[in-house]
């Protein structure tokens, strides 16, 4: 699993969800742990955390959000030389197959359909840590 | 649309099976026929009010074929049919059966439920404000798999109906409004709690116990609300709808009343739990078609 020390990053709109993705993170032993409620909240910050040199080992982000979605989030840390490897997992309320479709071409490492319990979320998070594993 | 009975004849196992599993969650009062002996014996021993067949040009010409005898029958003659058919282009073979319907080949779930809205709804408004099954099984579906799943409290779903919203009032102390619009309608969906319920179902989600319903509150209303919606828009556009994306908003104070975007008819379903109640309202109109 994660090293407990990992940075991860939580974007969500809404805070509900944020309390309940970090509570769901903490079932995974990871506690260092920062919010964003938009995506282009967060950018700056993944950007900062580089630079700083402690950069995000884990990306939880929303789909939907109003400024900038997950989806374009993800495009943007892929297409960062220095954050195109971090792993990002993304959270719908959707999951239409066209949508996951573009997800996973866009090199989304994993996936949660709200609505989701803690122990589906965590399995989520484990396959995520094995597939960077192998 | 819930107390029509209908004869669905198809001798093609296939588009049977296809039929029976659109319908069968919404529509108890079908009847099956897969051979026309069987369709014929079925339609002596009951009047259906529609009937819907599998069938191609040659079998509807074929005076021997069940529409041809349906038409010999004084009680069948003027019935809504539907066809549903790979090689039914042609219509002027069946020009002057003004009571028939075309379902064409690779219909939508969707479109076969606009049919049957046209035909036993019509004219009224229901039909005008869509409130038909279509939409009441995704609905329920992703209140009580949202609330079962995110706070471990079951819901029991209450009998629907439809309401005039013109004069019932619903009431509330927090309510999640979303807009639902598509190209073909415009309306909104109303989650409806009472304060109780609402309490309950936080302190499960959150694990951390209010007393109030205050900001906090309100945002988990308003996510169950965006996931609630979420969920029913990937099932209702499954079947053929566009409903937009959108996103929420939530109003609160004890026992207000839940207004529409609009008014007229809408669809009602009342929740229970141990806990408390909820209700929720979809509300929708539908867009005068584009030419």
């Amino acid at each position: 699993m994660f090293d407990p020390n990992t940075k991860v990053l939580v974007v969500d709109d809404f805070k509900t969800m944020r309390k309940i993705v970090i509570g769901a993170l903490g079932t995974c032993g990871l506690k260092n742990i920062m919010e964003a409620d938009d995506g282009i909240v967060a950018w700056p910050l993944i950007e900062a955390a580089v630079k700083e040199g402690k950069p995000f080992g884990l990306i939880v982000s929303d789909w939907n959000m109003p400024q900038l979605s997950g989806l374009e989030l993800l495009k943007k840390v892929r297409g960062s030389e220095t954050t195109r490897s971090t792993p990002f997992v993304l959270v719908t309320a959707e999951a239409e197959q066209k949508n996951i479709l573009e997800a996973v071409q866009s090199g989304v490492n994993n996936y949660v359909v709200k609505p989701f319990t803690p122990a589906t979320f965590k399995l989520k998070i484990e396959q995520v840590y094995a597939k960077l594993k192998k | 649309m819930k107390n029509k009975k209908l004869l669905v004849f198809s001798d093609d196992a296939p588009t049977l099976a296809r039929l029976q599993e659109s319908l069968n969650p919404v529509h108890d009062k079908t009847t099956y026929a897969s051979q026309i002996n069987d369709a014929i014996f079925k339609a002596q021993n009951s009047q259906f009010d529609a009937i819907l067949m599998r069938t191609q040009k040659p079998t509807l010409k074929d005076h021997q074929g069940f529409f041809s005898w349906c038409q010999s029958q004084k009680n069948y003659r003027r019935i809504p049919f539907i066809v549903v058919g790979e090689d039914i282009e042609d219509k002027n073979i069946l020009v002057t059966q003004d009571q028939i319907r075309f379902l064409p080949t690779g219909w939508k779930t969707a479109q076969l439920f606009d049919i049957l809205d046209g035909i036993f709804f019509e004219g009224s408004d229901a039909a005008k404000n869509m409130v038909s099954a279509k939409f009441v099984n995704p609905i329920v579906g992703a209140v009580v798999d949202v609330i079962g799943t995110m706070s471990q409290i079951q819901l029991e779903r209450g009998p629907p109906s439809v309401l005039d919203k013109d004069s019932a009032k619903t009431r509330g102390d927090v309510t999640g409004m979303i807009s639902v619009n598509s190209e073909n309608f415009s309306g909104s969906l109303a989650i409806v709690f009472k304060q109780k319920l609402i309490l309950s179902i936080y302190k499960n989600m959150m694990s951390e116990e209010k007393t109030l319903i205050d900001d906090d509150v309100k945002d988990c209303v308003m996510e169950i609300t965006n996931i609630v919606f979420g969920n029913a828009r990937r099932d209702l556009n499954l079947i053929g709808h566009s409903i937009k994306p959108a996103r929420p908003t939530v109003i609160s104070g004890t026992d207000h009343e839940v207004t529409h975007s609009s008014q007229g008819f809408c669809l009602h379903l009342p929740f229970k739990a141990v806990q408390g109640e909820m209700i929720v309202e979809l509300l929708v109109t539908m867009l005068p078609k584009k030419s």
